[in-house]
Parts: structure tokens; C-alpha cells; sequence
């Protein structure tokens, strides 16, 4: 016990010396048991979200990129689809083939154009408010509306697609009408419109002063038998509301409007199936399996992972030859020490002890620290594993 | 015989040499008689710390024998050896040997922590004050070993010393980083503290001055020659 205790009064009083080897050995430490507990954690993640959305059909290109765009929204360089590929899966049958629209975003959190079926197929409950149920109506996931700080009856703004957009690129001001229920998916951090409200985002379709009835000369710079030519000094509205909603039209056929993805959300093999088959037929696009691409993703991971792993090691070796190094010349130090307790009676096992002590004690320490640490870490990792992902 | 002038450490016919080294000690016969206050003088490398370390059990004859009352020191287990240091024998060095990460009070009982044949009761730590008040350090108890003067860092030395009630005290050459004016007073305070507790004092110098101070005194130069038939 005195041993202990002697180990203790002299790495409390160097504790600058005892702070450095600790952390170092904390560090070298920590990344290995980081790895050890976010690896297992991302698999299971990537595979309970893959096993819930188990097709993902989009543009040809990377499977990869469509994979982590459809089950986490995301960004993707991928070419977009059209609304009418949905249409088509609709007309064949394929009840659980849900649009994607995912190009915009409010702050960092993704805004997703959907229809309302996508919430049934996730099985999505509303913790407050209701569902969209017109333009510019959006519900946000729980964590989306926690780090907004907003709740049902706010306003979000999407972001611009660019600052420097000269083209009146206006954003859209957008209400919530509902909050999710925290799910613990990468549901929790989106926020959710109909497609149509996408499509407005992207100007595809829009509302603005009605130029029709109006004689302004600055607004009108024609009309004839085939219409009203409107000026560039027509703003168009950048809310929907009560009042500007009977002005929002969209230009053009919707079957040609853009989606990013279709999700096929049915537990059924067959069907799964099926819409692969099916969407092999269509040009341009492709089915993937998202267990399958997520299982080659993971492989690819785990290398890395064991590459990461032995640099660790080896960084480990290099830090625990070092602690040796400082340990044996604190000795070589501290020999004059050793035998004056030596001559006041202590036994070469009393001294052998207390320096085992001291460096069981910072090694305690260190494995204490990076264990508390990579807990925190995880945990940290963890909660932004979506964002991560996303 | 009184007990004044019972002999107390004897030495006889001891040899010791070092197994690196052509150096050789060797002392025929050495009594010093209970109480007795002792100064070894002599030159560098001549042999009085290694003598010291004898009579402390650190070392070992090769031939003769050492003992303390009855007691064979030479005849002891590591362990026998380790306890009889711990208890028996107060040890004073030159340069103090205070451990710096300990404050003045766990040194002095530095003894008690690290031999577990010492044991601490209320009486050891009577003592600890009743020592600390005689050599004027009882203000500086909780104090840090680094805060403390060169003359006050031996006075500790000396309480650690003196804390276990030793039969036998070996100060090595305590003065020998001390300035003058220190180097009186801790030779008072250890022959002083020595004589209030009936303890042998044997003090190695190289200072003359301090020579007379002593009741008898050994000369190493002279012993060795005499030891070496040099008349």
C-alpha cells in the first residue's frame, strides 16, 4: 500500500510528465478502440437502412453514389430521372415505388420531395401537426426540426442554389405543417415536401403578380391573341400562401420533370424483383440492390479499416517504446533515490513495486481516458452517422 | 564495566574489497564503545563511506566479521539486514537524499513507508514533533523539500535519521555541502540529538576543524598503513 501510495505522491508531482505519457498513450489508444466500436456500429446501420429500402432505382452510373443518395439522401452527381419513369412503375402496378427528389437543402439538412406514401412505407409517425398537403407545406424530421429550433406553424427557407445566381434564383419559404417522431434514421434529419414543392424550388413551376388583368406597362410588354407576355420586373412570389397559391403553375410536361431516385419500398422478394426487371427495360436507368452495394461498400471499409488498423498498431508500438524510453530514463534518474530507500531498509521489491505502480497507474490512466474518450467519441461519431453518411 | 565503555560495534580481522576494483579494506580490530562519538577523517577513495556501508549491512565482508552488540552483522539474512538497518541504524548523507516529491514531514518518516518492520503508532509521530521542535523545523513540516535551505534540508535529513531511534547514527561527510556557519550547527545538533538518545555517533570528514569536536577519531591514512606494516 505504500508502495501505491509513494507511486502516487511522485506521479502527482511530476503531473506534467505523467499528463504528456498519458496522453500519448491515450491517443494511441483511442483510435483503435474508436474504429473497434463505430465499425461494427456504421455495418449495422448501412444494413438495417439497406434491408428497409431494398431497391433503388436510378440514372446508370455508380451504384454506390445512387445507394447512399436513395437510403441517405445523399448528394449525388448521378443524372436525374424522369417523373414519368415513376409513373410507368405506377401503371405496372408497382404500388410501392416511391419518387425522390433530393436537390436542395435547408442549412446543411436535406429537403426530400416525396409523396406522402413514403411516410406510410417507413412507417413514419407525426409527434405534432399534420402530413403536406399543398405546395410549399413541408414536415420536418425530429432531429431537422430540433437543430432549426423550429416546430409546427414556423417558416423555413430553402438555401439558394447559388449566391452569385443572377437569374432570380429565389429561395422558398416553406410552412411547417408537421414534426416526425424521432425514429433513429437518417429520417430524423430531412425535411420533407411533396415533389411539386421540389419542382417550385427548382423553378419549374412558380406564382407571381397576375399580369393577365394587369395594364402596368412595366409588367406587360405585350398581349395578344395567344397570351400576355410578361417583363423581368414581374416578381415572381417567393411564399406560397393562402392568397398566392391559385398563382402557382407549372410549365411544361411533369412527366419530364426531374426526380433523382424511385425507392422500391416493398418487403417482397418478388417484387423486388419484378421492378428490377422492369427497370432494367427502361433506358437509361438502373436497379440496385442496396444490401448487396452496401456489403461491397463494407468490404471496401473493412480493408481500409485493417490498413488503419496496423498504421495504428504500429504508431502504438513506436508510443509504448517511447513510454519505455521516458520510464527507463526516469530510472536511470531516479537511481539515487532507489538506493537511498534501499539504505533506510526498503527491499529491492519495495522499490520494484512502486515503480510498477507508477507505471501500472498511467497505464490505468491512459486505458481509462481512451476508454471514457472513445465512448464519447462514438457516441459523437454516432450521432452525426447520418450526416456522415449523407 | 560500565555501560559507557561496553563495546558496542566490534570489528575484527575484516577485509572487503570491490569486485571491480584493486581497492581492499581492511581493519584487524575496531571496537567503539556504546555512546562513543566518533570521527573518521582521511582521503578520498581511502575507504570511510564503504566502512560506513559495513557497519550499515549495505555491504558485506569478504572475511572478518562486524558485529553490533552480540548481534553478527555479517551472519544476517538480505532481510535480517534490511530491518536491523531500518531500526537500528540512522543513516545522514552528504548531499541529504531527500526525496523532492515528498514534503518535509512524509520524509522524515520516510523510514515507517518503506520497511514494514517499522511501525507507526502515536508515539513516532510524538516524536516526528519532538525532533522537528529541537532542530527548529516544526514550521516547516508540510513544507515541499525544494523550499527548503541546504542547512535546513540536512536538519531534516537528520530528523529521518534520528526518527526510528537508532542504536548507531553514520553521518557521510553531512557538512560537505554546507557553508561554515551551518556546518557548526549541524555538527551540535548531531552530536547533541546522538547523546539525548544514547546513540553511537560515527562521522565521516574531511574537515579537521571538526575534528576536535569528537572523543576519539579515526585517520584512515594512518590505519591503512599501519594495516599495510607502514610504521
Amino acid at each position: 500500500m505504500d508502495a501505491i501510495w509513494l507511486a502516487v505522491l511522485h506521479i502527482r508531482y511530476h503531473w506534467m510528465r505523467t499528463t504528456l505519457l498519458v496522453g500519448c498513450l491515450t491517443i494511441s489508444l483511442l483510435l483503435p478502440l474508436v474504429l473497434r466500436q463505430l465499425a461494427p456500429k456504421i455495418q449495422a446501420e448501412l444494413h438495417r437502412r439497406a434491408k428497409q429500402t431494398p431497391l433503388v432505382i436510378g440514372s446508370v452510373g455508380s451504384p454506390l453514389d445512387l445507394t447512399l443518395h436513395g437510403l441517405y439522401f445523399r448528394a449525388s452527381d448521378l443524372q436525374t430521372l424522369k417523373f414519368g419513369n415513376w409513373q410507368e412503375f405506377q401503371r405496372k402496378g408497382f404500388e410501392a415505388a416511391v419518387p425522390l427528389h433530393v436537390r436542395f437543402q435547408v442549412d446543411r439538412i436535406p429537403i426530400v420531395g416525396t409523396h406522402l406514401e413514403y411516410f406510410q412505407f417507413r412507417k413514419l409517425k407525426l409527434a405534432s401537426g399534420e402530413v403536406f398537403g399543398r405546395l410549399g407545406d413541408c414536415v420536418l424530421g425530429a432531429k431537422a426540426a430540433d437543430e432549426l429550433g423550429l416546430n409546427v406553424g414556423d417558416q423555413v427557407i430553402s438555401n439558394p442554389k447559388s449566391f452569385l445566381s443572377i437569374a432570380a434564383d429565389y429561395p422558398l419559404r416553406m410552412n411547417v405543417v408537421g414534426v416526425l417522431e424521432y425514429v433513429d434514421s437518417p429520417d430524423d434529419l430531412a425535411v420533407f415536401v411533396d415533389v411539386k414543392t421540389a419542382w417550385v424550388i427548382e423553378n419549374l413551376g412558380h406564382g407571381h403578380q397576375d399580369v393577365i388583368g394587369s395594364e402596368d406597362p412595366n409588367l406587360v410588354l405585350e398581349k395578344n391573341e395567344q397570351g400576355t407576355v410578361a417583363s423581368a420586373a414581374v416578381l415572381p412570389f417567393t411564399e406560397i400562401t393562402d392568397q398566392s397559391i391559385a398563382s402557382f403553375h407549372f410549365h411544361g410536361d411533369q412527366s419530364e420533370f426531374p426526380l433523382t431516385a424511385i425507392l422500391i419500398l416493398s418487403e417482397e422478394q418478388k417484387v423486388q424483383d419484378l421492378a428490377a426487371g422492369f427497370a432494367s427495360k427502361l433506358p437509361g436507368l438502373q436497379a440496385v440492390l442496396a444490401d448487396k452495394t452496401v456489403s461491397e461498400l463494407i468490404s471496401v471499409v473493412f480493408q481500409i479499416q485493417q490498413l488503419i488498423l496496423a498504421t495504428v498498431i504500429f504508431v502504438a508500438l513506436a508510443t509504448f517504446s517511447l513510454f519505455g524510453l521516458v520510464i527507463g530514463l526516469s530510472l536511470h534518474i531516479r537511481k539515487n533515490e532507489m538506493e537511498t530507500m534501499f539504505k533506510l531498509g526498503a527491499s529491492r521489491g519495495f522499490t520494484f513495486s512502486m515503480l510498477a505502480a507508477e507505471v501500472s497507474l498511467i497505464l490505468v490512466l491512459a486505458m481509462g481516458s481512451s476508454f471514457l474518450l472513445s465512448h464519447f467519441l462514438t457516441d459523437l461519431l454516432g450521432e452525426s452517422l447520418y450526416r456522415w453518411l449523407a | 564495566m560500565c555501560e559507557k565503555f561496553r563495546p558496542m560495534i566490534k570489528i575484527s580481522d575484516l577485509c572487503f574489497g570491490y569486485p571491480s576494483s584493486t581497492f581492499r579494506l581492511v581493519i584487524p580490530e575496531w571496537t567503539v564503545e556504546s555512546k562513543s562519538q566518533v570521527a573518521i577523517i582521511g582521503p578520498s577513495g581511502s575507504g570511510k563511506t564503504t566502512l560506513l556501508h559495513l557497519l550499515a549491512g549495505i555491504l558485506r565482508c569478504d572475511r572478518g566479521t562486524v558485529r553490533f552488540g552480540n548481534r553478527l552483522i555479517n551472519g544476517l539474512s538480505e532481510k535480517q539486514l534490511r530491518d536491523f538497518r531500518a531500526s537500528q541504524i540512522g543513516l545522514v548523507f552528504q548531499r541529504f537524499e531527500l526525496i523532492d516529491y515528498l514534503n518535509v514531514r512524509r520524509n522524515i518518516l520516510l523510514p515507517f513507508s518503506i520497511n514494514h518492520a517499522l511501525s507507526t503508532d502515536p508515539k513516532v509521530v510524538n516524536r516526528l514533533h519532538e525532533l522537528a521542535e529541537r532542530t527548529g523545523i516544526t514550521s516547516l513540516l508540510e513544507r515541499p523539500i525544494q523550499k527548503l535551505s541546504q542547512g535546513e534540508q540536512q536538519r531534516v535529513a537528520i530528523c529521518r535519521a534520528l526518527i526510528t531511534q537508532p542504536k548507531i547514527v553514520l553521518a557521510d561527510e553531512p557538512t560537505g555541502n554546507l557553508d561554515p556557519e551551518n556546518k557548526q550547527v549541524i555538527v551540535d545538533l548531531l552530536k547533541q540529538q546522538a547523546a539525548e538518545t544514547d546513540a553511537i555517533l560515527i562521522m565521516v570528514t574531511h574537515d579537521v576543524s571538526l575534528v576536535s569536536q569528537f572523543e576519539a577519531t579515526v585517520d584512515f591514512q594512518l590505519w591503512r598503513q599501519v594495516a599495510q606494516g607502514v610504521s
